[in-house]
């Protein structure tokens, strides 16, 4: 591996030789693609990696051959090649620029004067800063520092009717304040991180290692404000102060009904029943709320709620998703395993440890050891394209799943993009990548499946000896029909090698050709898909018939092959079918692969950790150690810059709806950076310093006053900070698919809050979801499950979900997502107003609240039970219009509220 | 040409979202293709015995085949040129041969692997490996919606295999750009219902209801002075209302004149299921809906050729003239693309006699209406049709081309995602310029 460095005055000659000279030297360095890296170091001079130079660059004609086509993932191919390198612009200076000018610029110009748009209109594109300076027909749009030439301040004004932009007939005019902001920022030379146009599309290391997400985690002093009285703790100061900064203040506290409803959807996902209203509202206690929160912290469906959040993050299904979407009987094993470390507090450092690692953590008993191992589960839940037919690009892609999972999940870092090239954006090298799959082609993924047609790539369980006290579940049988299972698998792998001996080559030839085609390749298949399901079948049984106690997990590989798996092709358990050698069946580095290609083998890369984000920091990993157990380590410790800050900011995000950095799961240089830097270095030191307690962490953000704001519209406010980035108020947000079913239960009084163990995809066993000929449960027995438990314990399952859910934007399981969508669309409306569950619920709840004499008190009981407030005198007018008194007329009227505004959002 | 402020205004009712540069991009030119008609042969077709005429696999028949120990197998099937154009079509497809002047027939296809679920999703997606959004989405996401009332993409009973919904996913895009599904693969059209559309009151009793729900709706956002989400939330349920009457007018196919319903073959028993989903598909795009894919199944013949492949063609025979000829007649197909395919090819060689393998080196698919080159043939297979040697098209290339027809630039047509800007074509694609008008 080559790699050229072109130190910046080179560089500059380069430049100085025009723009045919740079397009020649992309040229080049196109060319040379992905095997070699184009480095060019800029003499450590700051720039900043904008969303707009990260564009993809199309190379025209795109490359169609791939030596893997398998393996393309996006090729870009440009470097950073700074214009303006010789000048220099303060932090401050560009964060002006970041907060006041590119949002405008964004929103009201880049529509006609952009790269992105596609669009120069005049000649004019506002989306680098040459662009500005260059200008358009009419000449330079920003003179720096000289305010009365620039055009595009005049142009701002509308003080020249030619000159109008926005333009005169979109009846648009920007506030003069934003033209002062303008204004300001030409004076100060017009700072501008743009560099580049996207054509030279650019990125430089240097530059991304000065990113924010990896200098250490400080402890920040704690800011003073003007206003001493508002800020109940010292989180409340930094929001406070950055408020301050802009001339903001915070809207009013919120109502007791909104706070007491946000705090017990935020906390257990379940709204306060009448009673629980009640109480909160009379009591008189001043500590009544901090009483409350930590009586809803202790409570078990804390867990079911919380380990709901995390299971997002962990792409967690009992399917394996992709091609042949194959069921996982025991992954809910590691459902609850997060419930119960939620519940437990258990402390996020170990949680890690745990999920990366439990295998190879100590354990004092068998009970403990089985929790260790169900707790790799994460590793082990990914989808999988089971119907890979290469075992060794089979292998790779598992690897590079996990990897995608471990480094989305703790660290906010996609390095999965490093799998085919360095990182666009990141300091991570293909070597980085290639180091960390090493760790993770040593390690053994059990996950089950039986092998069969369109399942290639079948694994085994991992039995958990019956003194651990694991529950198994699915059906019992009988220790005849046991080992009646077992002679059926006798007679069809006897029959399967007759026929088999009947086709091979030699003996077809010598034959008349008719007992060749005796048996179709169809009848073989079919046959051998039996065999599997009845190997994977007799797997699952003890010989008396009972369910053995399985779990998904992972374990290190053997360091060197037994002797026996050396002699034929297939390796593996009595369950991994007829899975032949993937290359990969021992602890050993990976061999770096060109463009990503299994095709393309370079030298191998030592099993370790990625050389910048781990500091250079050597990790020791023994020869007989996959090396998992370091690399969790290494995530887990208070040292690493990104772990901590990554899950304080997803919690931040669980309970405001957006996160201090907006994208949760990216932290590198292609994220959003922290609307409240210092806040999120003050949680996160806090944090570790409370020994990585989420509880602690949840308990100071909810017991802070800024938690505790209205929902409430300010205008002036809203002007400045449309967004609600620095917290002037609560977001009013629209509940999740999870709460908004489990709310729907406990307005009805429907709710079963004991589960049914495991789940229903658990009890069906193994085979395919949906599917043709042979399946193990069907899609409308997820679509329309029934059962009243909450929605945790609902069946998940990839390509298919229980509508109540998909139908609010559940979480796609194919990937880490931190952040779901929220969308407002026709299909939940009709859900909401036709659907068979809703009706059903509305029933009950309609029944529920015609026990109370009169439609005032039947009224009230009503919106407690939907919305956890009394009505206003406008809402029982309304509602009293609706004519008769009678069931459908409650059931109806009981439908509206759970349809309404006010029961889809929190405020 | 599409009207970059119109459909911001629809994107801003929440019926589109809009992938404004490639959109941009799409001004330049003229484009007056509005919507796509998807029709999928789930399985693989024969390219060998229907649109790719290969004399000397014929006169070589039974001689060995490409692949070791194979032999080959000649099409028991008389080609005939047709039309002014004089296009090679089989005579298992007699009905659609008198629109050859109509199609564009590409017959360098190659997609990458042989296996059926990975295929079809490449098909589908772009990518046989990770989940990513449909064409459709991608599509709906570049375009926005046509209607007030409808669902921008539909999906006609899609395979529950092979990917399932993924084929017909949002992925990372807005979850509102998924396929509405319409029925399934295992059973027949007629009856199939879009979920929640039935009203379970009277009508009068359900608009009493919603008055007093989105009566509550308007006070709190009374009280709320301001809030986008409260009106996205009134807005809905407006929608959702008329969806509940629209859909099912779309669906009314027996307002449809007897001459038409015979048109796409719905009264007779074997081309019926097909018809009713080709006719259901003009009456949606003409109702305003953006994309509607419409599968059919199974063409995967690895045996009984010779009855199971005219069975299948004969289903769809009849059913796809009419629907060519009917968006001719009211002038809707310039407006509408129409594409014609499935996941890969079949060996020119044999299997077992009477069937032929998987071959992804090697397919064809058609496209007719908006934009493309009518009676036009674009790329060649080798002389047995094993492998394309010239005008070769990869689902890439395929993608980008749609994309293309329909005014959308797939280098442009991106969304941000994970940290970085994904596109349909990936890094790959280069538009077939020569089969676009």
């Amino acid at each position: 591996m080559k790699t050229i460095q072109i130190p910046i005055r080179q560089t500059m000659k380069i430049l100085a030789t025009g723009a045919v000279a740079i397009v020649l030297f992309i040229r080049v360095l196109t060319s040379i693609g992905h095997t070699e890296t184009a480095e060019i170091i800029t003499d450590g001079k700051q720039l900043s990696v904008t969303r707009e130079s990260m564009l993809p660059v199309d190379t025209e004609p795109a490359a169609t051959t791939q030596a893997s086509p398998l393996l393309a993932m996006h090729q870009a191919n440009a470097v950073v090649i700074p214009e303006t390198t010789d000048i220099t612009f303060s932090a401050e200076q560009i964060a002006y620029f970041e907060q006041q000018i590119r949002p405008v610029l964004v929103k009201h110009c880049y529509e006609c004067h952009s790269d992105e748009a596609g669009v120069a209109s005049g000649g004019l594109r506002v989306d680098t800063r040459s662009g500005l300076l260059k200008g358009g027909i009419t000449g330079p749009a920003v003179v720096p520092e000289n305010p009365a030439e620039s055009l595009l301040l005049r142009a701002i004004r509308q003080s020249d009717p030619e000159l109008s932009m926005p333009p005169a007939e979109s009846g648009e005019k920007l506030p003069a304040s934003i033209a002062a902001k303008f204004e300001q920022w030409i004076k100060m030379g017009a700072p501008d991180p743009r560099a580049g146009n996207v054509e030279n599309a650019v990125y430089d290391t240097e530059a991304a290692k000065a990113w924010w997400a990896y200098q250490p985690v400080s402890s920040p002093p704690v800011p003073d404000t003007k206003n001493q009285s508002w800020p109940k703790t010292d989180l409340d100061r930094f929001i406070l102060a950055a408020l301050e900064q802009q001339g903001m203040q915070p809207v009013a506290d919120a109502e007791k009904s909104s706070l007491l409803r946000r705090i017990y959807l935020d906390l257990t996902g379940l709204p306060p029943t009448p009673a629980e209203q009640e109480r909160f509202l009379s009591s008189t206690d001043p500590q009544a709320f901090e009483r409350l929160v930590d009586d809803l912290l202790s409570r078990p469906q804390f867990g079911e709620r919380w380990g709901r959040h995390w299971l997002d993050v962990a792409r967690y299904a009992e399917t394996t998703g992709r091609d042949v979407n194959l069921t996982m009987p025991q992954a809910w094993r590691y459902r609850d395993y997060v419930i119960h470390s939620f519940n437990e507090d258990v402390p996020f450092d170990r949680f890690i440890l745990e999920q990366i690692a439990g295998d190879l953590l100590k354990s004092s008993d068998e009970a403990e050891r089985a929790m260790n191992l169900i707790a790799t589960g994460f590793l082990a839940v990914g989808p999988k394209g089971l119907n890979e037919t290469d075992p060794r690009q089979f292998a790779v892609e598992l690897a590079d799943e996990q990897i995608g999972a471990v480094s989305q999940a703790f660290l906010g870092m996609t390095i999965s993009c490093a799998r085919c090239h360095d990182h666009e954006f990141d300091p991570i090298t293909q070597r980085d990548y290639t180091a960390l799959a090493g760790i993770f082609l040593s390690t053994e993924t059990h996950y089950g499946t039986p092998g069969g047609v369109r399942a290639r790539n079948a694994s085994d369980l991992v039995e958990i000896p019956s003194t651990a006290g694991l529950v198994a579940i699915g059906r019992i049988i009988s220790s005849d029909e046991y080992a009646q299972k077992k002679r059926q698998l006798d007679q069809v792998e006897d029959r399967l090698s007759a026929a088999l001996r009947a086709r091979a080559p030699r003996n077809r030839q010598e034959s008349d050709g008719n007992d060749a085609m005796a048996m179709s390749g169809f009848d073989i298949v079919r046959m051998m898909t039996r065999a599997q399901q009845l190997k994977s079948e007799l797997a699952a049984f003890n010989s008396d018939g009972s369910p053995k106690p399985l779990v998904m997990a992972v374990s290190d590989k053997p360091v060197t092959l037994p002797q026996s798996a050396r002699s034929g092709r297939r390796v593996g358990g009595p369950n991994s079918g007829s899975r032949t050698s993937s290359g990969f069946e021992i602890i050993a580095d990976c061999p770096l692969f060109l463009r990503g290609s299994i095709e393309s083998e370079s030298d191998r890369v030592p099993r370790g950790l990625p050389e910048f984000l781990s500091g250079g920091d050597e990790i020791l990993i023994p020869a007989s150690s996959s090396g998992r157990l370091q690399l969790a380590e290494w995530i887990a410790t208070p040292e690493n810059s990104l772990t901590s800050r990554v899950i304080v900011n997803r919690v931040w995000h669980w309970l405001f709806g957006r996160g201090l950095v907006e994208s949760v799961d990216n932290f590198g240089t292609s994220g959003t950076p922290p609307s409240n830097a210092a806040l999120l270095d003050h949680l996160a030191s806090e944090f570790v310093a409370d020994g990585w307690s989420v509880k602690s962490l949840i308990r100071r953000i909810v017991l802070s006053r800024v938690y505790q704001l209205g929902s409430t519209h300010d205008p002036a406010s809203y002007a400045l900070d449309p967004d609600n980035k620095l917290l002037w108020r609560a977001n009013a947000r629209r509940l999740d698919a999870e709460t908004i079913r489990d709310s729907i239960l406990a307005a009805s009084g429907q709710l079963q809050l004991t589960p049914e163990i495991g789940s229903p995809i658990a009890r069906a066993g193994d085979g395919p979801l949906g599917g043709e000929r042979f399946q193990a449960i069907r899609e409308e027995e997820i679509v329309s499950v029934r059962g009243n438990f909450r929605s945790i314990y609902l069946p998940i399952a990839r390509n298919v979900q229980p509508e109540a859910l998909a139908v609010f934007d559940f979480a796609d399981p194919s990937s880490v997502l931190g952040a779901r969508e929220t969308t407002i669309v026709p299909p939940q409306a009709l859900y909401l107003l036709n659907g068979e569950f809703v009706d059903q619920q509305s029933q009950a709840m309609a029944r529920r609240v015609m026990q109370e004499p009169d439609f005032n008190s039947r009224f009230e009981l009503a919106c407690q039970l939907a919305w956890c407030r009394d009505p206003f005198a406008e809402e029982s007018r309304a509602a009293r219009s609706l004519t008769g008194n009678d069931l459908p007329a409650w059931t109806s009227l009981c439908r509206a509220l759970l349809s309404s505004a006010d029961f889809l959002f929190v405020d | 040409m599409l009207h970059r402020r119109t459909l911001l205004q629809t994107a801003s009712l929440g019926f589109g979202w809009l992938g404004f540069s490639a959109l941009a991009a799409a001004e330049t030119r003229q484009i007056s293709t509005k919507r796509v008609i998807f029709l999928c042969m789930k399985g693989a077709p024969s390219h060998v015995d229907t649109f790719d005429f290969k004399p000397k696999l014929n006169a070589d028949s039974g001689q060995p085949g490409t692949r070791p120990g194979t032999k080959l197998l000649g099409s028991r099937w008389k080609f005939q040129q047709h039309g002014q154009s004089g296009q090679w079509i089989s005579e298992l497809f007699p009905q659609l041969a008198t629109c050859a002047d109509d199609l564009c027939i590409l017959r360098g296809m190659q997609t990458e692997i042989p296996a059926h679920p990975q295929a079809y999703l490449q098909l589908h997606t772009g990518s046989s490996q990770f989940v990513r959004p449909s064409l459709g989405a991608w599509t709906h996401y570049g375009l926005g919606s046509l209607s007030g009332n409808l669902p921008g993409f539909v999906t006609i009973t899609p395979a529950s295999g092979f990917g399932g919904a993924q084929n017909y996913g949002s992925a990372f895009l807005p979850a509102h750009h998924q396929g509405t599904r319409l029925g399934t693969d295992k059973r027949p059209i007629s009856g199939a219902e879009v979920s929640n559309l039935k009203p379970r009151q009277t009508p009068a009793a359900q608009r009493k209801e919603l008055d007093l729900l989105q009566s509550l709706n308007r006070a709190k956002l009374a009280r709320e002075e301001f809030d986008p989400q409260v009106e996205g939330l009134i807005e809905s349920y407006e929608l959702g209302y008329r969806m509940q009457s629209a859909m099912p007018e779309v669906m009314e196919l027996e307002q449809e004149s007897p001459a038409t319903q015979r048109l796409y073959g719905i009264d007779e028993e074997r081309t019926s299921d097909f018809g009713r989903k080709c006719l259901l598909a003009r009456r949606m795009v003409e109702a305003g809906v953006r994309f509607v894919e419409v599968n059919h199944g199974d063409w995967d013949h690895h045996a009984n050729l010779g009855t199971a492949l005219p069975a299948s063609c004969d289903a769809v025979d009849k059913p796809l003239r009419g629907l060519l000829t009917d968006l001719k007649s009211r002038g809707l197909l310039e407006e509408t693309l129409v594409i014609w395919g499935g996941e890969f090819g079949r060996t020119p060689h044999a299997e077992g006699g009477d069937g032929r393998d998987h071959n992804v080196k090697a397919f064809t698919t058609w496209m007719a209406g908006g934009g493309v080159r009518a009676g036009y043939s674009h790329g060649v297979s080798d002389d047995y049709g094993y492998e394309a040697v010239d005008g070769v098209v990869s689902i890439a290339d395929w993608h980008a081309t749609i994309l293309h027809l329909i005014g959308l630039d797939h280098r442009t047509l991106t969304y941000q995602h994970a940290g970085r800007d994904f596109r349909l074509t990936d890094v790959k694609g280069n538009v077939v310029k020569q089969i676009a008008t």
